[in-house]
């Protein structure tokens, strides 16, 4: 038997390339780097939005200059310099297409490369998308087919236009633009991002996905995303996102927002594979991220899955704030972390209504000098009567450089709640492997197996065409792994 | 011994039991055969007092007093033992802790004094004699890791140690090998007594050839609907559920 | 062993605060009499120990009391208890006459140590007996007669510049159990320290205590903290523990002050290679309780168990705060508290197992249970694993909940009245962490304890 170990898996994981590191050369328009007033009002105007979206942004920023960036998280990193950044990059081939013929074909081969396939095979996929490359939205698929369902799906910028009404209700009724420095910094600066509305008793006829990618260099992604769930709605939504390979370290600070309303349900899935840095820790995003949902009507349910590769630090924390009665939050989450990059991810089921119930899955592997942390609070206020929690975070170390953590909040203040906690942390069996080996499979294969058997908990929450991508990339990571 | 007359119990909003009408005198064996989902569990959770079951309608008097108005414990003081189908286990409580308590609240209960730890240890070898039961069962907590056959077991032990009046048998039956099954059934005939009743919930037919019952109704969407006595488990046997199915399948207005 | 009696100055006491003390004044105030403290040790403290405090009190005047902003403290308010502010205590002119049988362990057979509001009161105390080889001194005078050893472990293991309280002890405790069992030498006999509230006013009481088990030798500590008197007074206690190389310590804690007194308790503990460390803490009671427990692996094949239970009731308030350290490949650790939260009763439980990188084949499992028994109780688990190693087995549990309805009716179908159903079930949850307790006196005396709060 051959001496294979996690440290071998752990040094072919360096050699193992970022595929989506590829750079497309359209022409942009760029605002210039830094950060004040002037930049703000330039995004506003340059988005025809109506005065009180800039008075919003303004205030959000006003704010935000008191604020201070917080380091409570398990990571480290050089100062952002948000002076440096520009915070306005679109391509320039005018920002509105009636059809896909029109866009630039470049931008399409980008989409290729990406593996996003936004002509019509994905009619038979049944995938709506819309594509935010930077701060624009570049194309929105499948408009009419929603459109005729009643369901809104167009770029954010649109909708403050188009339905100031519901942008107006909604925005940062989640997530306020104080909650945190950098929901506050994405609310002065968002540039683009997703808006989706389903109406009272729809059932979203497809799902809806939106790609973002950071393609121009030293410029940051402020995407913001709301979704509004009519009573009796439901709606399954995908996010995916990728950066070119660059030395410096970019910054990513997203803001989504979820309402459920009576009845409603959303399913949030999220392949996070932005640039994760070379395998010394050069460049790489810096992908620090707010989203919350909001169970506000009775039996509502919101669920998060996402699968974290990519990003040299993450600091992300999908939360569901349940509400209503009867409602329930799911949180499942795969986070892989390998040579320098540093994950600090979880999430918060804040429990106020009755007979709440929230589940949450987590499984990290943390592989090379990498760190991977998950932080989650659980909290059941007062008045949440027969309240249920089931947490369960497990980790898994394949070297011995690198760290795995895990920091719960467990906050209990109703007795007729039940809240069941359980992590644990452990390397691959060797017994496991060795298994899989006497069974014919080399220990690369084997390793892949058990990682994927290990994840198919959180896997089996995605949709079908997101597990497989997810599998696949998981599988990448631990390609090439035995010389 | 125990009346109950047309009664109609429901959980979460399920009506379960509609209209169920049965008399036990002292000494008799009534065994309740029903397919699965008729009712059977409800009706031994009721009599046992469990909260969860809501009871709509109907009554029901034991030994001439209004049960339903009795508190679980006081059910079980007057003298009403429900063998669990599930017995949960309960760490950290041993079972001669646990019996200790039960023998003597339910002495409490009738008026006797408390049992001093050797009159209890002395009880305890007796009944022993009656159901056999491993003594270091009775030093672990109650029911943990116990097997199966060891609970049900453990439930007509306990049974002998606390002498009810009626015993109500909850599906005592399910998950016992042929072994554990007889020996089950023959700690049960000797607690047999002339002053003693038993209600025999059962799915299968086979624990009625060891406890022999003196009637045997058939329990179905909530109602017995039709009674008999020992031939008519065997008739059931050959037959099946779904002859019942078929004979009493339309809703029987109650 | 002599001991002596501490010195008794007599120094008025100054005026009390009538408003609300600030924080941040009541540390200025503490920093300016540490002057006076400092000159009044003049003839007991030695160089070194003097060197120490000036450390100690330096860092804490840095550091200021901890509040709800560090998160070591985010769900423990000192505030209320800081409020009243509180002066350093000073030795009573006159010993307080007290009764102590109502504060003893029945049948427990041990060395007896008595400090009444962190003051060591020979004429209470019971040392006889002490075999020769065990070395048994009231706090400071060890370092005239230990300077060796004093200046080996004093301070080595209970930070004093990042940690305020134990900062705070370092500059004024005076008295308190120096314990040495020299390598191999097995004390059999336990020894029990027992801390008395009397005074009435709000003072700050500090007691410091050294344990030093060499190589392959072994003891056994019990504490146990009662009221005599009054319960106004800040009880700031801290414990070193050195365990050699194959050693063996017992340690048991017990707490039960009643709803008024609060108090700040830590103990520390560094373990060599193949040694045991066993803790049980015991909180039945007290205003607010925080209680930090470290414990550092300094060798190979380590075992460590912590345990601990509270039962509280009232506005009473726990905070247990526990890290184990696994710096060494091959240690075990096993931790398991259980709280039962009645009324408005809060209780913290933060745990950390902290596995530094090369501490290979750790095992460390961590268990925190809770039940709250009432709505307006609360419950905050903070379990938290950092693991820095890679083959390793580390897990924790956290459940809270109430007591199961299913098991209740079982008893209740078994004629066992409800309230007694509960409190059987209850007492069964908290028999798994009694039962770490090896003394057996001890053990009924805990059941005891539980026994009245239930009523039973």
């Amino acid at each position: 038997m051959s001496n294979y170990t996690e440290a071998e898996l752990a040094q072919d994981l360096e050699s193992s390339d970022y595929k989506y590191g590829f750079y497309t050369d359209i022409e942009t328009e760029k605002a210039p780097p830094g950060l004040n007033e002037g930049v703000i009002r330039f995004i506003s105007a340059k988005k025809e939005e109506p005065e009180w979206m800039l008075e919003w942004r303004l205030n959000a920023f006003r704010r935000f200059q008191e604020m201070e960036e917080p380091d409570w998280a398990h990571v480290t990193y050089p100062p952002v310099d948000l002076q440096s950044i520009s915070y306005y990059a679109a391509p320039k081939t005018g920002p509105k297409y009636q059809s896909l013929d029109e866009v630039d074909p470049e931008l399409l081969r980008t989409f290729e490369k990406l593996g996003i396939p936004i002509d019509e095979q994905k009619a038979l996929a049944g995938v709506a998308v819309d594509v935010v490359m930077d701060s624009v939205s570049v194309a929105t698929t499948f408009k009419e087919t929603l459109r005729e369902a009643g369901v809104i799906f167009c770029p954010i910028s649109e909708a403050i236009r188009e339905y100031p009404e519901l942008v107006k209700k909604y925005i940062g009724s989640v997530i306020p633009p104080t909650d945190n420095y950098y929901a506050a910094l994405n609310s002065a600066v968002f540039s683009d991002g997703s808006f989706c509305y389903i109406p009272k008793g729809v059932r979203c006829p497809m799902e809806l996905s939106t790609y973002f990618r950071i393609n121009e260099a030293k410029t940051g992604q402020f995407e913001r995303t709301l979704i509004i769930a009519e009573e009796a709605s439901y709606v399954s939504y995908l996010e995916g996102c990728t950066a070119p390979m660059r030395d410096e370290n970019q910054l990513h600070a997203a803001v989504v927002e979820i309402v459920a309303h009576e009845d409603a349900e959303v399913k949030y899935s999220t392949v996070q594979n932005w640039y994760p840095g070379d395998k010394d820790g050069k460049g790489g995003i810096y992908n620090f991220v707010t989203k919350r949902g909001l169970c506000a009507g009775d039996r509502s349910k919101i669920s998060w899955t996402q699968v974290e590769t990519g990003s040299a630090v993450t600091w992300k924390y999908p939360s569901v704030v349940l509400k209503g009665d009867d409602t329930v939050g799911e949180f499942y989450s795969v986070a892989v972390t390998n040579n320098y990059q540093q994950a600090d991810t979880g999430t918060k089921m804040i429990h106020l209504g009755k007979n709440t119930k929230s589940t949450i899955i987590s499984k990290g592997i943390s592989a090379g000098s990498s760190h991977n942390s998950y932080r989650g609070l659980v909290k059941i206020g007062r008045q949440a009567e027969n309240a249920r929690n089931f947490s369960q975070c497990d980790s898994l170390l394949l070297t011995d450089h690198c760290g795995a953590h895990t920091f719960p909040y467990i906050e209990v203040r109703n007795p007729s709640a039940v809240v069941e906690h359980e992590a644990t942390t452990s390397k691959v069996g060797e017994d496991q492997i060795f298994y899989c080996q006497q069974r014919g499979l080399d220990e690369e294969k084997a390793i892949a197996l058990i990682v994927n058997g290990y994840c198919k908990e959180v896997f089996r929450h995605l949709p079908m065409e997101f597990a497989v991508e997810a599998q696949k990339l998981l599988t990448i990571s631990l390609e090439g792994s035995v010389g | 011994m125990i009346s109950i007359k047309n009664l109609h119990a429901e959980i979460e909003g399920n009506k379960i039991l509609k209209g169920l009408s049965l008399d036990v005198k002292p000494g008799e064996v009534h065994a309740i055969m029903g397919p699965n989902g008729s009712g059977k569990s409800t009706l031994g959770n009721v009599l046992a007092g469990r909260e969860e079951y809501e009871v709509t309608d109907g009554s029901i008097t034991f030994e001439g007093e209004d049960l339903l108005e009795m508190d679980p414990e006081e059910r079980a003081q007057a003298g009403l033992f429900l063998a669990f189908q599930y017995p949960i286990e309960i760490p950290g409580v041993t079972m001669n802790t646990f019996l200790k308590e039960a023998v003597n609240a339910v002495r409490e209960g009738r008026g006797q004094e408390a049992l001093s730890a050797i009159e209890f240890l002395k009880m305890m070898r007796e009944k022993q004699s009656v159901i056999n039961i491993d003594e270091s069962l009775t030093r672990r907590a109650v029911n943990e890791g116990f097997s199966g056959g060891e609970k049900k077991k453990m439930e007509v032990f306990q049974m002998a140690m606390l002498e009810p009046k009626l015993a109500v048998l909850d599906e005592t039956d399910s998950g016992l090998d042929i072994d554990a099954l007889r020996i089950v059934s023959e700690g049960v005939n000797r607690l047999r007594a002339e002053n003693r009743s038993f209600i025999v919930i059962t799915h299968y037919q086979r624990l009625l050839d060891l406890i022999v019952p003196d009637f045997v109704h058939v329990l179905y969407q909530g109602r017995l609907v039709t009674s008999g006595d020992k031939n008519l488990a065997l008739e059931l046997e050959a037959k099946g559920y779904d002859w019942v199915k078929e004979t009493f399948g339309e809703e029987v207005p109650a | 062993m002599p001991i002596t009696a501490p010195k008794r100055v007599s120094v008025p006491a100054p005026p009390r605060a009538s408003v609300a003390v600030k924080p941040a004044d009541l540390k200025d105030q503490l920093v300016e009499q540490f002057g006076d403290a400092q000159t009044r040790r003049l003839s007991t403290d030695t160089p070194y120990l003097r060197t120490i405090r000036e450390e100690a009190i330096k860092a804490f005047d840095q550091l200021g009391f901890p509040t709800k902003r560090d998160e070591a403290w985010r769900y423990t308010n000192l505030r209320p208890i800081l409020r009243g502010g509180f002066e350093v205590a000073e030795p009573a002119l006159v010993p307080a006459d007290i009764d102590l049988t109502p504060h003893l362990i029945p049948g427990l057979d041990a060395y007896l140590m008595v400090l009444v509001d962190g003051v060591f009161r020979p004429d209470l105390s019971d040392l006889d007996g002490l075999p020769d080889e065990v070395t048994l001194l009231n706090f400071t005078e060890a370092f005239e007669q230990e300077p060796q050893l004093t200046g080996e472990h004093f301070a080595k293991y209970a930070d004093h510049t990042e940690r305020a309280f134990v900062a705070l002890n370092t500059a004024f405790a005076t008295d308190g159990l120096f314990l040495h069992v020299p390598a191999g030498f097995k004390l059999e006999r336990p020894v029990f320290v027992l801390y008395l509230r009397h005074t009435t006013d709000a003072v700050l009481a500090s007691a410091r205590n050294l344990v030093i088990v060499e190589d392959e030798a072994e003891a056994t500590v019990i504490e146990s903290f009662r009221v005599a008197g009054g319960t106004k007074s800040f009880l700031n206690t801290v414990t070193e523990f050195y365990v050699g190389d194959k050693g063996h310590v017992e340690h048991y804690k017990i707490q039960n002050e009643g709803e008024e007194a609060s108090q700040f308790c830590a103990t520390q503990a560094f373990q060599g290679g193949h040694s045991k460390f066993h803790t049980v803490t015991a909180t039945v009671g007290g205003r607010l309780v925080r209680n930090e427990l470290e414990v550092r692996h300094g060798g190979e094949f380590v075992d460590t168990q912590l345990h601990g239970l509270s039962l509280l009731e009232g506005q009473e308030h726990a905070d247990h705060y526990t890290l184990v350290h696994h710096a060494q490949p091959n240690g075990h650790s096993n931790e398991l508290y259980k709280n039962i939260l009645d009324d408005s009763s809060e209780l913290v439980f933060r745990g950390k197992l902290f596995v530094h990188p090369h501490a290979q084949v750790t095992n460390a499992y961590q268990s925190n249970q809770n039940l709250l028994l009432n709505d307006n109780a609360s419950a905050v688990a903070q379990p938290q694993l950092e693991i820095y190693a890679d083959d390793v087995r580390c897990s924790h549990g956290a459940t809270t909940g109430h007591v199961e309805d299913e098991a209740v009716f079982y008893f209740r179908a078994r004629g066992i009245p409800e309230r007694r159903a509960r409190i059987l079930l209850m007492k069964a949850f908290l028999s798994e962490v009694t039962g770490y307790l090896e003394n057996e006196a001890v053990q009924v005396y805990v059941d005891e304890l539980v026994n009245v709060r239930f009523g039973a």
